[in-house]
């Protein structure tokens, strides 16, 4: 039977989990919810004793400044938790909101600790999910800060895109993608007007589209060109240590 | 709400045929002002000397609400040194 599970899908690119370890990963998806577009699940300021994971639809991590500014810092696609081991940090520097309706399963920190005790590769491949997480934070930051918007918006449809084919929720050059140009701008740190322009010149140039929510390439190869977009960062593999098995 | 149209003259981009939905023409015209920085720090590089680069806000029946003009001097020493 094909896995359709996203979390397992993504966990499987830590390339350090076996086939043993399926069942209690699937476990650990029982008890899922079905969360409505635009429920808050973590406000900022809010007490951290365990963490949300996404399995269906689409949610995203964000800051709001003094200035009512918003400045979001992730999108959580199925699959993904939001801030694994947070609990370590007391209290969320941020919020969690769905922008689609979601299936999200609540695990208790110790719920967690429990699984990762007993089993070291799944406590791995948890360790990798976080670290991909910050590359692509390291990643969104970079590219802010020293490249153009028009290509900062492409190198975030490429990450998108691939992070869904990752989980089976893509086609080769098409995925869903529901954002609101001003969440756009909010992602790329830009105002809604020129999240909007920048949307209308690639389109223009033939390198995507957007419209009613998805997101749609025409060539992928060309689009990953143009921003130099390389996968490699989501889904490397950790090096084997010791001699091997 | 109101659509409002930013058209950008800098001899590459394409006229906004689309628009954004704004509260008023106030905020559009805050928007024009964020959104000028936010091309000329992106496209500095390309802009040519010979462009008279501006702005054109407009609402959705076509009528200029504003107009931002944008432009490099150089002064008359800059001649001088190179005689």
């Amino acid at each position: 039977m094909v896995e359709a599970n996203p979390l397992i899908l993504k966990l499987a690119h830590s390339g350090a989990l076996t086939r043993e370890d399926h069942r209690p990963l699937a476990e650990l998806c029982k008890g899922a919810r079905v969360v409505e577009a635009g429920t808050v699940l973590v406000r900022q300021g809010d007490r951290i004793d365990g963490v949300h994971l996404v399995l269906d639809g689409f949610a995203y991590r964000y800051k709001v400044l003094a200035n009512g500014r918003r400045q979001i810092i992730g999108i959580l696609l199925p699959g993904d938790f939001n801030d694994l081991q947070g609990s370590i940090l007391g209290a969320s520097d941020h919020s969690t909101a769905t922008l689609t309706n979601c299936c999200v399963v609540w695990l208790p920190q110790e719920t967690v600790d429990a699984l990762t005790l007993v089993n070291n590769r799944i406590a791995r491949a948890l360790w990798w999910a976080t670290l991909v997480d910050q590359r692509i934070l390291r990643s969104w930051l970079t590219n802010m800060g020293q490249l153009s918007a028009d290509v900062c918006l492409a190198h975030f449809c490429c990450e998108h895109l691939a992070r869904l084919q990752m989980v089976g929720r893509a086609g080769p050059d098409t995925c869903d993608m529901p954002l609101y140009q001003e969440q756009l701008g909010d992602i790329l740190g830009i105002s809604d007007v020129h999240a909007n322009r920048m949307v209308r010149e690639l389109r223009a140039r033939n390198l995507l589209e957007i419209r009613s929510r998805v997101l749609t390439v025409p060539d992928v190869l060309k689009l990953q060109t143009f921003c130099k977009f390389d996968p490699s960062y989501l889904r490397s593999k950790p090096v084997e240590i010791g001699p091997s098995k | 709400m109101s659509r409002f149209h930013f058209n950008v003259y800098d001899g590459i981009s394409a006229l906004d045929d689309e628009g954004t939905e704004l509260a008023d023409p106030q905020q559009a015209r805050l928007r024009a002002i964020r959104l000028s920085g936010e091309i000329l720090g992106d496209d500095y590089e390309r802009l040519t000397a010979d462009v008279d680069w501006h702005m054109e806000v407009t609402d959705e029946t076509g009528l200029i609400l504003y107009r931002l003009d944008f432009r490099v001097h150089d002064s008359s020493v800059l001649g001088q040194q190179r005689a």
